[in-house]
């Protein structure tokens, strides 16, 4: 990398100036003295000299140095275009601090909120250089959530702003407002620029992120789980790229055996191994062998095998009827023959709202609507959204599982794979592995074939059927090993997959739906209680998809 | 299958218009929600989720209130096995 010191250190530094100038412009609007505004507008120029000054060394390098390869082009490219944007993000802020001059009272901003728009640009901003220079596509693709985010946040906002103008009270008020929030937007445009930029100086193509909603589809195509997660993330781009999933010869017979490579946080990765080493244990060739291990500061990696073999989920399209029920008998047959042999008496107590409530404002950035207030309707309370959280809480202090079992921890359609050949199932992404509750694992494979994006009628009636007898096996294991509070901690465990999985669906109908789910099972819940959880029955319905 | 509608149209006061919203609930209760008129006759039976939306509104001294529910009438027994697939063989001892 010493060949682009000189680079290196000055986009360092307009990052740092500019999430200055981002946390200024915060302050601006908290506080619209004269002494704030000016510091922001005088800081642009400083920005707009430093871009000048990367522009002029991008191109004397490009001129100079005649042994440049095509990785140090594309990265001289990705540094330009990053280096534009962020001084578009300076721009936006000079923007925003002049538009304070023209609210009538200064508190008037205090109605809206405009601190979580800052949260994501300065998070964003604050992963440029890591992303960059780490060339870690996860944290590039974090840079440009934030533009979706960013965006729906806007239209919170403007959804609000636009109500509130049709009281004809404000007029001027809201419209500057309204500015203020529309730059706030243009800031995510050019985060969007940046990431898609470090993508670009990683994988050497021009990988288009127009809509998070494509990609999303492109890598649960892929059979990766949902994004957001840094290792899958690794893995998936790898195999767009080429460049992280490599061959290796075999063995003597000159076979070659494709090998997966794996990198991320060191306690991820090396979790990973220890799991596949335990899984090994309990049933051989179930989790890919491990080639190779390695750790440097802070990351690690790793090199498994490759194992073929289609995803569960891609099975649930195969049209092939007795590929598919092969594959779902040798699910369950696998999963009950898991179950049994690490069953220990051992109650664990459960903690799926647990779970739910920390992951819960990450819902709400995603979905500021599903934070619904406390409601009044007639002469009945409803409860609001964070009040019913805190009463299963309560409720979820009363329920234990009897026992434990070695459970897969992230148990999504797509991290179970089945060989034809072999008539045998592979369990992938085994880093969340331990024992725990089966329901955990339960709850998420129901879950994770409910929330696929896919309304065509045949392929939805099949994953409702997958469900439902997904469920009836798991309900008979219950009933053969006296686990009678089963149905009140799948309850518990369905409330959480649902709504924590509105968070990476972007189609509000859809998130919705699952939303209004977790929702009526928190309080058919509460209803039940003051009676023994043993007595609770989860309908099974709650399981069929329909448009609502 | 055909659309089959009802619609009735009537002016109630605030008193009798608790006879209609017994009747309604009356009618969730049982599973049975019943409406006939010349010859002809709907029968709703609620038993899947039902999608329930309630909007009001009030503008210039005009109020309108919309309940809205929404279900589908498939009968329970057959709610998972309505397309042409079938894995019922497998899997069970």
């Amino acid at each position: 990398m010493h060949v682009f010191e000189g680079l290196e250190q000055r986009i360092q530094f307009m990052v740092l100036e500019v999430a200055k100038q981002v946390d200024e412009t915060l302050r601006v609007l908290i506080s619209p003295d004269e002494a704030n505004i000016e510091k922001v507008t005088s800081r642009d120029d400083y920005i707009d000299n430093f871009k000048s000054v990367i522009e002029n060394a991008c191109f004397s390098r490009l001129h100079g140095q005649s042994h440049l390869d095509k990785a140090g082009i594309d990265f001289i490219r990705a540094v330009n275009i990053i280096s534009n944007n962020l001084e578009r993000i300076s721009d936006f802020s000079v923007d925003i601090a002049r538009q304070v001059q023209y609210l009538s009272d200064q508190r008037f901003l205090d109605q809206f909120e405009y601190r979580p728009f800052f949260r994501q640009i300065l998070g964003a901003l604050d992963i440029v250089v890591r992303a960059l220079f780490h060339r870690d596509l996860s944290l590039a693709l974090r840079i440009c959530r934030a533009e979706f985010i960013l965006d729906k946040l806007y239209k919170h906002n403007f959804d609000k702003i636009i109500t509130r103008l049709q009281t004809g009270k404000e007029a001027q008020n809201l419209i500057t407002t309204l500015f203020i929030f529309r730059y706030l937007e243009r800031m995510g445009d050019s985060l969007l620029n940046i990431g898609e930029a470090v993508i670009f100086s990683v994988v050497g193509e021009k990988l288009k992120i127009n809509q998070y909603q494509a990609l999303r589809d492109s890598l649960d195509s892929l059979g990766v789980d949902l994004p957001l997660r840094e290792v899958d993330f690794e893995s998936i781009w790898g195999t767009r790229s080429g460049c992280r999933i490599g061959k290796v010869s075999g063995d003597n017979k000159g076979d070659s055996t494709g090998v997966i490579f794996k990198e991320g946080k060191h306690k991820k990765i090396f979790q990973e191994k220890i799991n596949i080493h335990e899984w090994e244990t309990i049933l051989p060739g179930l989790t890919p062998k491990v080639f190779g291990f390695q750790e440097s500061r802070g990351n690690a990696s790793i090199l498994l095998e490759f194992l073929t073999g289609c995803t569960f989920q891609e099975i649930v399209f195969n049209e092939d009827k007795e590929f598919f029920e092969d594959a779902f008998f040798l699910v369950q047959e696998t999963a009950a023959m898991i179950w049994q042999k690490t069953l220990k008496a051992q109650p664990v107590p459960c903690s799926f709202i647990a779970q739910l409530s920390k992951r819960i404002e990450d819902v709400f950035v995603t979905h500021p609507e599903f934070n619904t207030p406390q409601v009044q309707f007639c002469n009945l309370m409803i409860p609001s959204t964070s009040e019913l959280l805190e009463q299963l809480q309560q409720v979820e202090l009363e329920v234990t599982a009897p026992f434990t079992v070695f459970i897969h921890g992230d148990y999504n359609s797509n991290n179970i794979l089945y060989n034809q050949k072999e008539q045998r199932i592979h369990y992938i992404d085994v880093h969340r592995s331990t024992h725990g509750d089966y329901v955990q694992d339960v709850s998420v494979f129901l879950v994770s074939n409910f929330r696929l994006p896919i309304f065509d009628r045949i392929v939805r009636c099949k994953l409702n059927q997958v469900s439902l007898h997904y469920l009836h096996f798991a309900r008979q294991f219950a009933q053969e090993y006296h686990d009678t509070t089963f149905e009140i901690r799948l309850a518990l465990g369905l409330i959480r997959s649902f709504i924590t999985s509105t968070r990476f669906e972007l189609n509000e109908e859809f998130a919705g739906s699952m939303f209004i789910r977790g929702v009526y099972l928190m309080e058919l819940v509460l209803a039940h209680q003051g009676r023994p959880w043993e007595a609770f029955r989860l309908p099974d319905r709650i399981l069929r998809y329909r448009y609502y | 299958m055909a659309d089959e509608k009802f619609r009735h149209e009537s002016l109630q006061d605030k008193e009798s218009i608790g006879k209609y919203l017994n009747a309604l609930s009356d009618g969730f209760l049982n599973g049975k929600l019943q409406f006939s008129w010349k010859n002809k006759r709907l029968v709703l039976e609620p038993q899947s989720l039902i999608k329930f939306d309630v909007e009001t509104k009030k503008k210039d001294g005009e109020v309108k209130m919309v309940l809205r529910f929404r279900w589908e009438q498939t009968p329970e027994s057959s709610m998972f096995a309505d397309g042409p697939l079938v894995i019922e063989a497998q899997g069970k001892e």
